[in-house]
């Protein structure tokens, strides 16, 4: 019992003991309250709970899944990407600094400079035909109304999810649902597949949508 | 089912050596992570029907970006980082002000019963089956009836500190400690009626027991 309830005679609550029981932390100095007491029955039913949900596969797993294997998340690394950087910093510690390492360097930088003075950098060509007739920023998402805007996105990016396409998928709020892809040139099959969802590829083949659902007309 | 009880190295090797390894890695994260993604993003005032699509995107994230992380000791540290920036960009995108303590204030309840009650309880008295389904009934009615306070109890069982919670409230530590004192004060609340029960019982109990041990 705390010393506030030992003077009123009146069960207390404290606040400050029942959250730190409920956190799982060691108690306080002094005996375990009534607070301490409530606190750690919620944390015992709070945890049992949470452990007792449910672990079969979920739709949303499942899509989730094949989001991260169609943008190659789920492939593996074939070798840990600090091996490079490892690897020259051990051979920095072993040479002697003064005597390989500032020449090294000396001749790398040389041999650079010397490189880019004599191939000056020359303009590179649009890679989109149609890019140079339009102006920067001047690109508009294709829209689109459906009644269910999460079933539409869903069966979209089963189309791309087959063809291993990455895709970008991202909520707006009010049931908008922003998706974002690269169509690669020549695939017929896909263009038709995603016209008889009603989207239409441009040529470029950046797809950028905005499906919304029926009668919104928020702007995201 | 403490986030920091994930093992995040065995995540992070077989995300490394990917294939099925991978996936089975991936679907434990999902399944670990959830129920505290879940939490946390309800305690930060997203709306129900916006929770599902927020914690895939999330999880997206994560998986697809923990090769960056260099430590496995820093993996649970990063994860909240990225659900931080995630819940700022949410809200940014409806350019509006959070709708932190979304639901309308409960009275202050009086304790002072469910103290007593709980107090007169003998100590596995938590282990009768009968008060415990009663209890746990009434968890999931107050789960219901008051999600983000639920979810906030759910955070601070989890070993979140009152900071953190501040952090996702947008509100001062002090108004994040009031709340959630509240929000304990509100779940014991519920749970008078099985300390009630549960008191009427034992007495039964003994009283039975006194009248069994009579000539």
């Amino acid at each position: 019992m705390s010393q506030a309830e030992q003077n009123s005679g009146t069960p207390h609550f404290d606040a400050e003991r029942c959250l730190q029981a409920l956190s799982g932390d060691a108690p306080m100095a002094g005996q375990p309250d009534r607070s301490a007491r409530a606190g750690r029955l919620l944390r015992e039913l709070v945890l049992a709970e949470l452990q007792a949900q449910p672990v079969e596969s979920t739709p949303d797993e499942a899509a989730l899944l094949a989001r991260l294997r169609a943008s190659g998340a789920l492939a593996g690394q074939p070798e840990p990407r600090a091996a490079w950087p490892q690897a020259a910093l051990a051979w920095l510690k072993k040479a002697p600094v003064t005597w390989i390492g500032v020449p090294t360097l000396a001749t790398v930088a040389g041999v650079g400079m010397v490189v880019l003075m004599q191939a000056p950098p020359s303009p590179v060509p649009l890679a989109d035909e149609d890019a140079a007739a339009q102006m920067r920023g001047s690109e508009q998402a294709q829209r689109l109304a459906t009644a269910d805007p999460k079933a539409l996105a869903d069966a979209l990016q089963a189309q791309l999810a087959a063809r291993q396409l990455p895709l970008r998928r991202q909520p707006l709020g009010s049931g908008l649902i922003e998706l974002q892809a690269k169509i690669p040139p020549g695939d017929a099959a896909l263009v038709q597949a995603l016209e008889q969802l009603g989207v239409k590829v441009p040529a470029h083949g950046r797809l950028w949508l905005l499906i919304a659902p029926i009668g919104a007309t928020a702007k995201p | 089912m403490t986030p920091h009880l994930f093992d995040a190295q065995a995540f992070l090797d077989a995300l490394r050596l990917g294939g099925a390894p991978a996936e089975a890695a991936a679907l434990k994260l999902m399944r670990h992570y959830k129920p505290f993604l879940r939490a946390k993003l309800l305690v930060a005032g997203v709306s129900h029907n916006e929770l599902d699509d927020l914690i895939s995107e999330l999880l997206f994230k994560v998986i697809s970006g923990a090769p960056q992380v260099r430590s496995a000791a820093a993996f649970h540290s990063w994860l909240c980082i990225i659900t931080k920036h995630e819940v700022a960009a949410h809200w940014a995108r409806r350019s509006r002000e959070r709708a932190v303590f979304s639901e309308p204030p409960a009275p202050d309840p009086a304790l002072q019963d469910t103290l007593q009650l709980l107090d007169q309880m003998p100590d596995d008295s938590a282990s009768d089956p009968v008060l415990r389904l009663c209890l746990q009934g009434q968890l999931a009615k107050f789960r219901r009836d008051a999600a983000q306070r639920y979810a906030c109890i759910e955070l601070i069982a989890m070993g979140h500190e009152a900071r953190e919670i501040a952090e996702l409230i947008g509100r001062s530590y002090g108004a994040a400690r009031e709340y959630m004192s509240r929000c304990c004060a509100a779940l014991l609340d519920y749970w008078r009626p099985c300390l009630s029960a549960g008191q009427a019982q034992a007495l039964k109990r003994s009283s039975a027991g006194q009248a069994g041990v009579k000539p």
